[in-house]
């Protein structure tokens, strides 16, 4: 189960490759973390595993990133969300920031510094903690 | 005709005045039967002299009259010629100028008549047409077809006295006066026209750039992102600072120390930093290039136009590289700001950005001139007109030809050598003005004469 500074991540990225890549940044820092290639499995994911923090691709094969999280976010409150996206005048849409993503929650590809990428997924899980308490 | 009716009144009045009337005293007013009295002939000669003369006073009143009519139809088409927009040129077929009206005078920027007519047809137009062919050659050709089908259409590169050329549309015709073969020329500058085209074609072109770079960057950051975070794992992977790759390497009892000092032996990390570097690189570029296409998030101001143009000029003058390579304070500036100009609501980071770079363009443009004897200037003016502002940069280099102009507002596009340019610059620059101020970039340019760039801003949006 998750501690206070190693939350439980799910990424869903289709791109094979860089999915694997950022599964392992996670591992060797000692996170507990899963992965998916589409949306539906990532739902399906979320259903079984008790996940805090989601970094999710804006473009999946069977629903847009924004869809994903808008049903994520449905089923499960407390999800905190990062975006990773390729597409570099991203702009968050209103529904987003309705639920409060800002731009710190935001990565553009490529990423130069994986470990930026994972600092933010803790500071993401600290502040629901903060927000619970 | 008129020596024909005098000699008919001559025979008539013969009788009259003849010994024929002699025997008419005897008793002029008796008709003896089966003949005619000289009384008789008289009056009837008297009565056909009246007829003939009234006939030939209303003759001579026609001819005054279609004298007039005929004046007044030469003076309705002189107004015609003197006062036609087109201006309007009249040649022999043997390239002699004969004569031209008003227009043309103003349209050649020739002072006078008599200047026009010490001039030669082949004053009027540059050496060479826009396709390359001699102009005498092709003029004479045109006059040739002109005289052959009676009229023609074409355009024609023409030149003013003051060395200036300009584009034109010709309609030629030909027409015979008193046995000689004049050709009819009217000329129309189409200058704007054309403009209002290529700016239309230029504009069109940019979107669809600007949109196939937007996608194309998409696409390119996806792959990048891929290859950026596998050469980022492998280098984690490898160290044998992470606790977990210790953890392995025992597990598989290999000393990982020494699988470091054997990958640093081959430069195995260095050739994954240069994979990072290159996609650090890549990632640069598209970012850039994406630029434009980024909405802005900056705010709008109500700024003052000098203000932003004399920071963009302090910029320029300490920017390091430009003081490196051409000392832009050996470059004269000459501004000519207009007065009472109302401020304009831009971004004005966006607007500084591209001033600088027009600024930069025109530093480096004459100092690619080699050894003239033109001193280096560049010449900012501003003004307004109908519900627009606008600032002119004009530098005094080398010019380019038609080709690079239509091309310079196209992303990567250059001229300068590799390394020195982006490309990038002028295509940012457009997007700024074009798409996030909806005003208007124009550039105009002729080999040897130097390049202006104008800005046009609307004053409201």
């Amino acid at each position: 189960m998750s501690t206070e500074s190693h939350p439980v991540i799910l990424i869903v990225e289709d791109e094979e490759y860089l999915n694997k890549a950022l599964l392992c940044a996670f591992e060797d820092e000692d996170f507990t973390v899963f992965s998916a290639l589409d949306g539906n499995s990532a739902l399906q994911l979320l259903k079984s595993r008790p996940i805090d923090v989601c970094i999710a691709d804006m473009r999946l094969p069977d629903m847009t990133g924004n869809e994903f999280i808008a049903s994520a976010k449905t089923a499960h409150p407390e999800l905190q969300f990062i975006i990773f996206t390729g597409s570099i005048d991203y702009s968050i849409p209103r529904n987003l920031r309705d639920i409060g993503i800002t731009r710190e929650h935001v990565f553009i590809k490529p990423i130069e510094d994986l470990n930026s990428l994972i600092d933010a997924a803790v500071q993401a899980y600290r502040k629901m903690g903060q927000a619970i308490r | 005709m008129r020596a024909v009716l005098w000699f008919v009144y001559f025979i008539m009045i013969i009788p009259v005045n003849s010994g024929w009337a002699e025997g008419a005293s005897v008793s002029p007013w008796h008709f003896p039967t089966g003949q005619y009295t000289i009384m008789t002939l008289f009056i009837g000669f008297l009565v056909l002299q009246m007829a003939v003369i009234v006939w030939l006073v209303t003759e001579v009143i026609s001819r005054k009259r279609t004298e007039q009519a005929l004046k007044d139809s030469e003076s309705k088409f002189r107004n015609l010629f003197e006062s036609s927009m087109d201006a309007i040129v009249l040649v022999n077929k043997d390239k002699a100028l004969l004569d031209c009206n008003p227009s043309a005078l103003q349209l050649f920027g020739v002072d006078s008549k008599k200047h026009f007519m010490s001039l030669t047809l082949a004053d009027l137009s540059p050496k060479f047409q826009p396709d390359g062919s001699l102009s005498a050659q092709k003029a004479a050709d045109y006059i040739q077809r002109t005289i052959s089908y009676g009229s023609l259409q074409f355009e024609w590169r023409h030149q003013r006295v003051n060395g200036e050329e300009y584009d034109a549309s010709v309609l030629s015709t030909s027409v015979e006066i008193a046995g000689q073969i004049i050709i009819q020329a009217s000329i129309r500058d189409i200058t704007d026209q054309k403009r209002a085209l290529e700016m239309m074609v230029q504009s069109e072109k940019m979107m669809s750039i600007g949109g196939l770079a937007a996608g194309m960057a998409h696409e390119i950051n996806n792959p990048l992102g891929t290859i950026m975070s596998a050469a980022q794992t492998i280098l984690r992977r490898m160290s044998p600072e992470l606790e977990k790759n210790r953890e392995i390497a025992d597990e598989v009892s290999i000393d990982i120390e020494k699988i470091h000092t054997y990958l640093e032996k081959r430069d195995i990390p260095f050739y994954l930093n240069g994979i990072r570097e290159a996609g650090e690189r890549a990632a640069a570029i598209v970012r850039n290039m994406l630029d434009f296409s980024r909405k802005s998030e900056s705010i709008r101001a109500e700024c003052n136009i000098h203000s932003i143009l004399d920071k963009a000029l302090e910029l320029a003058s300490n920017d390091y590289d430009l003081k490196k390579k051409y000392d832009f304070r050996s470059i004269q500036i000459i501004k000519q700001y207009a007065n009472d100009l109302p401020r304009v609501s831009v971004i004005e980071t966006e607007i500084g950005q591209v001033f600088l770079n027009l600024l930069k363009n025109a530093a480096q443009a004459i100092m690619q001139r080699s050894t003239e004897d033109k001193a280096p200037r560049i010449m900012i003016q501003t003004g307004r007109d109908e519900g627009w502002i606008w600032a002119r940069i004009e530098d005094n280099g080398p010019g380019m030809d038609a080709e690079t102009r239509k091309r310079i507002f196209e992303p990567f596009f250059t001229t300068k050598t590799v390394g020195e340019g982006t490309g990038l610059g002028l295509s940012v620059s457009y997007f700024i003005v074009t798409k996030n101020h909806k005003g208007q970039f124009l550039v105009d340019s002729q080999i040897g004469l130097g390049t202006t760039f104008t800005i046009r801003l609307p004053l409201q949006e």
